[in-house]
């Protein structure tokens, strides 16, 4: 089978998005609600992944961390928290690892 | 004759993602807490590709720093190069923290790996049938969550 336009019949669906979004402070704005729902919107029928990470001893703030679960949860992911590079490095393996186990 | 088949592509297509990490640091404190935060980020990034690697993924990764504004690392570069790239890749932006600019560079980002339902409404392809020769067209069309050919 072949396409008439730029792309395959495969390539629409090549690939499964996954976000890592990470910060170790709150945004100065109250922003990104919106944006994180379009992103929900676009992409979730493509198996949309997203993870919000806090990193960092100022990211234990109940305003970051309820900012970061939110945006998460606005695009049924999770949020995940690192005070350290360990914890930070254990979170982006666990990440990867599940990516071999979703389906 | 006329039927209807459902397909899944994204069972034969487990092994592809598209990463996008979007990354917002702050450059304040001295010169060595700052370094270890950045050295921190790029072995936890290194060890998510390695991970994936392991596994034989066909992945490619975008990485956006971000401020005020978005800045763009990489984008959609294959994962065996990413790895290899990683260590002079990543810069410190200073200056401020602002979601939004970052979420609208990762949607665009992800789109360059997938197409929004909402831009593919239905893509007429040839049809790969055995009457070739009097079949004129199949249609895919888009409909969440399934895809139908209908066939000659």
């Amino acid at each position: 089978m072949y396409t008439h336009d730029a792309y395959s019949p495969l390539s629409l669906l090549q690939y499964s998005p996954l976000l890592m979004f990470l910060s170790d402070g709150e945004s100065t704005d109250d922003d990104g609600d919106n944006e994180m729902c379009q992103i929900k919107k676009d992409f979730g029928f493509f198996g949309l992944q997203v993870k919000t990470l806090g990193f960092g001893s100022d990211a234990t703030d109940r305003s970051i961390v309820a900012k970061l679960t939110k945006l998460a949860e606005l695009a049924g992911g999770d949020f995940l928290q690192a005070i350290d590079g360990v914890q930070l490095k254990q979170c982006f393996e666990k990440a990867a690892a599940s990516l071999a186990h979703r389906y | 004759m006329n039927h209807t088949r459902t397909l899944s592509f994204f069972l034969s297509h487990k092994d592809r993602i598209a990463v996008v990490v979007l990354i917002s640091l702050f450059c304040d404190g001295d010169n060595q807490a700052r370094d270890n935060r950045w050295s921190d980020l790029k072995m936890a990034v290194q060890s998510f590709l390695t991970v994936r690697s392991m596994v034989d993924a066909h992945d490619v990764v975008s990485i956006v720093t971000f401020n005020a504004h978005a800045i763009e690392e990489c984008k959609m570069m294959p994962l065996a190069k990413c790895a290899t790239e990683l260590e002079t890749m990543l810069g410190a932006p200073a200056g401020g923290t602002r979601f939004a600019p970052a979420l609208e560079m990762a949607r665009t980002l992800i789109d360059q790996g997938t197409k929004s339902p909402s831009q593919v409404k239905e893509r007429i392809f040839e049809c790969a049938c055995k009457h070739t020769s009097t079949c004129t067209r199949t249609t895919l069309t888009l409909r969440s969550p399934c895809y139908s050919i209908r066939r000659c």
